[in-house]
């Protein structure tokens, strides 16, 4: 059940985002080109808004691992070193003037941060390839159109493939791409851009039931 | 009376339900029995009262008749009855283990830490560390507090929680069966995965694939290099580029960081080698935290290779590119960026000096609708978040840099012209660099040319993967998959 005061803040919040959707609508359509200033004002807070978000996302961060540490609880080792670690950055920003242009923050990116990143965006090369190994299979139903689509675009994509298959082929895969991958492509863009249209409506209007 | 027991949760059902009225278990199959005594409906649905039963329960120090002295005493508060899985007849059944006590109880329960929690007697409720079990949590709304002083509040909560929710019979069926059962696809049971046999080899599977990967990278091999494919856009992209005039300002969208910079790095090298040698204006924002980082050291790449590639030289008194500013704030912010840089970016940035010398404001240069506007992505939705929230307001032409994964969702916009030109993968790259008549940098081009023998290694192993794989499935007969 909701509260009376939940019920009314709800309101209160669809008002504005109405409101706001008004405004914007009004202002792209070029139909109040005096609400110009306005629009941009409000660009601005959600700039001011987001910049605070984020500090306030950080200090929170900070907030919870520190009262992990001092809780002991378990695993309170990884946010002793995520509590040092931000630390460490922030301290080697403010003591040298050049801040985030300084050798000890460019050093950090470099060496810890860029390689951090890419070996982890690295091993989802392994989660496809577990997951392909397990479900691209011919007895699946499903699996059958997926594991062709999978085969067509993997020996299309092959640069290697190209001085041993025939040039028809580039042509043939040039071709599904443009005519039917487009055309379900832009189905499932329409479609999942009404679906959402649709739910946002529905949760606007209290429709939903999550 | 007969009634069916679930044998999930325990509560009774009347006899001819199909589902359990509490948590959905299917009942189709269950035997009806006779009631032994009348259900006593427990108030709110959730027990007894946490604080009384753990006063009463008897604790592992307490003597035997210390333990049914309080066993008496929790009678009078606590009746098994009305949760029948507490009571010996249903644990003597063994059909699944019962569920937990009733949430209050359990929120109680965390929210005392310093509490000792209830030892097991003869008739005290199972202990569970589990808050939510089966789909009850799914269907009842539950509060859980997380704080001592929501105390109060979570018990009105949770009572004013348990009013049942008025849904037609039809479409509470529905929902439980949705929650209680397996999607099936067209009526065609799906073939049984995962068996251990299978995954089994799942590890080797990706030893050689990683072999497969590791040794062409450890052994320096230099073949097979193939013939990047000439993909639409390439041309598109180069013309539109190499049509602009000097000091032209172009917008750079900045979206990938380093965890994709392996890749998209070399795709944007020829991009950013280009705009320098066409002596243009970059203005570079990007909306990931490391985002500018990374475009400052593929400029400065790109400077260098020009510098011993070619005749280039900077303008002396100008910054050969910009970066503008990191901007979050998400995908609304890029229509402020499209409407007014100025504002978007908060003036704080370094001013533009034209090549005449004279200082000119950011406000002055980049305010005015750049020429082009150019996103380099790791994902398609950095592309479509510009042309759903920049372009339309912007009208500048726009380009896209993407990574390979990115092409088939962007291809579309390219042939709706939204975009004017699409450059994905290390192809792309290739074929963008073939155009220009300035060589990449010795070491970048034999970069680039290493990427394609480890793309065709890459995709001969995923290639493998799939073949082992369904061999696998089929050695074992058409039942498994």
């Amino acid at each position: 059940m909701i509260s009376s005061q939940r019920f009314g803040s709800n309101y209160l919040i669809l008002f504005l985002i109405i409101f706001c959707f008004i405004l914007i609508a009004l202002d792209r359509s070029g139909v109040a080109t005096l609400l110009h200033g306005t629009v941009v004002t409000l660009y601005q807070w959600l700039l001011l808004l987001a910049s605070f978000a984020l500090l306030f996302g950080i200090a929170h961060v900070l907030v919870v691992h520190l009262r992990r540490i001092q809780q002991g609880q378990p695993d309170w080792t990884y946010s002793l070193v995520l509590v040092t670690a931000c630390l460490a950055v922030f301290v080697a920003g403010l003591l040298q003037p050049s801040g985030v242009t300084s050798p000890t923050v460019e050093w950090i990116f470099d060496a810890l941060i860029a390689p951090g990143q890419a070996t982890l965006y690295a091993l989802i090369f392994f989660f496809m390839a577990a997951a392909a190994y397990q479900y691209l299979r011919l007895s699946y139903p499903a699996g059958r159109w997926m594991l062709a689509g999978a085969l067509i675009v993997l020996i299309a994509q092959m640069p290697a493939s190209y001085t041993l298959l025939p040039a028809v082929y580039g042509e043939w895969v040039g071709w599904l791409l443009q005519v039917p991958v487009m055309a379900i492509v832009r189905g499932a863009i329409l479609g999942s851009t009404l679906a959402l249209l649709i739910v946002g409506m529905r949760f606007l209007l209290g429709r939903s039931r999550s | 009376m007969n009634v069916i027991r679930c044998s999930h949760c325990g509560t009774t059902n009347r006899a001819g339900s199909n589902f359990c009225n509490r948590c959905g278990t299917d009942l189709r199959g269950d035997e009806p029995e006779e009631q032994i005594a009348p259900p006593v409906a427990p108030s709110a649905d959730f027990g007894p009262d946490p604080a009384a039963e753990s006063e009463a329960a008897p604790t592992a120090d307490q003597e035997p008749a210390e333990a049914a002295e309080a066993t008496d005493e929790t009678e009078s508060v606590y009746d098994p009855s009305i949760n029948l899985w507490n009571s010996a007849e249903f644990a003597a059944r063994g059909r699944r283990a019962p569920p937990p006590p009733p949430p209050d109880a359990l929120a109680d329960e965390w929210l005392d830490e310093e509490d000792e929690p209830p030892a097991p007697g003869p008739s005290a409720a199972p202990t569970s560390r589990r808050l939510i079990t089966g789909v009850q949590g799914l269907l009842d709304p539950l509060r859980i507090a997380s704080e001592l002083t929501e105390r109060a509040e979570t018990q009105t909560m949770l009572s004013l929680a348990a009013e049942p929710v008025a849904l037609p019979a039809e479409q509470l069926r529905r929902i439980r069966t949705l929650l209680t059962q397996d999607p099936v696809l067209l009526d065609m049971p799906l073939a049984s995965y995962g068996q251990s046999a299978v995954r089994l080899h799942l590890p080797w599977v990706l030893l050689l694939f990683s072999l497969l990967i590791g040794i062409p990278i450890l052994l320096d091999v230099k073949t097979p290099i193939g013939t990047p494919q000439q993909w639409p856009g390439v041309a598109e992209a180069y013309t539109a580029i190499n049509a602009l005039p000097a000091d032209a300002a172009v917008l750079l969208v900045w979206a990938y960081d380093p965890a994709t910079a392996a890749e998209l790095d070399l795709v944007a090298l020829p991009l950013a080698s280009h705009l320098l040698e066409r002596q243009t204006q970059p203005v570079i924002i990007s909306q990931l935290p490391g985002g500018l980082a990374v475009a400052q050291r593929l400029f400065d790449r790109a400077m260098t290779g020009l510098q011993t590639t070619s005749t280039f030289r900077l303008i002396p008194g100008r910054e050969p590119y910009l970066a503008a500013g990191y901007l979050p704030g998400g995908a609304a912010l890029l229509s402020l960026v499209a409407q007014d840089p100025a504002v978007a970016l908060l003036r704080h940035v370094p001013d533009l000096a034209p090549a005449d010398g004279v200082t000119q404001p950011l406000s002055s240069a980049a305010t005015t609708r750049p020429a082009l506007t150019i996103v380099v992505a790791a994902q398609a939705e950095g592309v479509q978040q510009w042309l759903e929230q920049g372009q339309p307001v912007q009208y500048s032409p726009v380009l896209a840099f993407t990574s390979a994964g990115a092409d088939p969702v962007l291809r579309p916009y390219f042939a709706s012209s939204q975009l004017s030109g699409l450059v994905s993968g290390f192809d792309g790259a290739i074929a963008y660099q073939q155009l220009r008549s300035v060589p990449l940098a010795v070491s970048e081009t034999a970069l680039l040319g290493r990427q394609v023998v480890l793309q065709n290694w890459g995709h001969f192993g995923l290639l493998l993967v799939l073949v082992l794989g369904n061999l696998a499935a089929l050695g074992r007969g058409g039942r498994r998959g």
